[in-house]
């Protein structure tokens, strides 16, 4: 799984029956500190009611995704899974930020 | 999965079983603002994309499952036909992607989510406005689609 931030939402009305029903949302992942990473803006299906701007977990691993989803048969690779509260690396909060605005 | 653009269309009349009758396009990723962004694809289409379309494109192995045979030697395959992509410009700048081109002026004031793309964006992405109709592909007996 991965860290990431919702950055866009996406409306699709022509699309795979699968997906109907579901919200898409435009995601970028970041690394465990938050900072940016080279890895390109994706898209994956909203299980947490999450929001733009929102730090969330991801779940890029298709079979399991298909899990989370409850259809085996599913076209989907990408959920989010969770929506983060906090997250410490070596003893020290990096999230939500000591001053308390969570995007600074 | 991500967003790209249908850039060209593959031809090929000799292919594996399996294959037979699917269409295939040249895709290429996007970033936030509805520009390029990484290498192109050839995806096979299961929402009836045409030419210069924003579309949403399953990968890997889950791509077959769009199609009518899912055992199939496909990595990608458009699963959607985007008619609305809204992006927070000011979190799309804090994650990373696109922070030192993205236009800040001209968003409102007090970091207001703006729309970039479809809606309102300057260079519009899809031009020949929403569509109507559904994916009209044959996917099985299964009730719940």
């Amino acid at each position: 799984m991965r860290i990431a931030r919702v950055v866009g939402t996406v409306v699709t009305p022509v699309q795979h029956p699968a997906y109907d029903g579901r919200r898409l949302l435009a995601v970028r992942p970041l690394s465990p500190d938050l900072s940016p990473t080279k890895d390109r803006m994706f898209t994956a299906v909203d299980r947490c009611q999450a929001g733009v701007g929102d730090l969330v977990l991801l779940m890029a691993e298709g079979s399991s995704v298909r899990d989370v989803v409850g259809d085996a048969d599913a076209p989907i690779r990408t959920a989010v899974v969770g929506v983060i509260d906090e997250i410490t690396l070596h003893g020290e909060v990096v999230y939500p930020s000591a001053s308390g605005t969570p995007d600074a | 999965m991500h967003l790209a653009r249908v850039i060209g269309r593959v031809v090929a009349t000799r292919r594996i079983t399996g294959l037979d009758g699917e269409k295939l396009l040249v895709v290429r990723p996007v970033d936030e603002r509805g520009e390029d962004a990484g290498a192109t694809l050839v995806a096979c289409d299961a929402a009836d994309s045409g030419l210069g379309d924003l579309v949403h494109v399953c990968d890997g192995r889950e791509s077959t499952l769009a199609l009518k045979e899912s055992f199939v030697p496909v990595d990608a395959t458009i699963v959607g036909h985007v008619e609305e992509f809204a992006v927070d410009r000011d979190v799309a700048a804090g994650a990373g992607g696109v922070a030192d081109v993205l236009p800040g002026d001209d968003a409102p004031q007090g970091g207001e989510r703006t729309r970039a793309g479809t809606t309102t964006g300057d260079d519009a992405l899809p031009a020949d406005g929403p569509r109507t109709g559904r994916a009209t592909r044959d996917h099985g007996t299964d009730p719940a689609r």
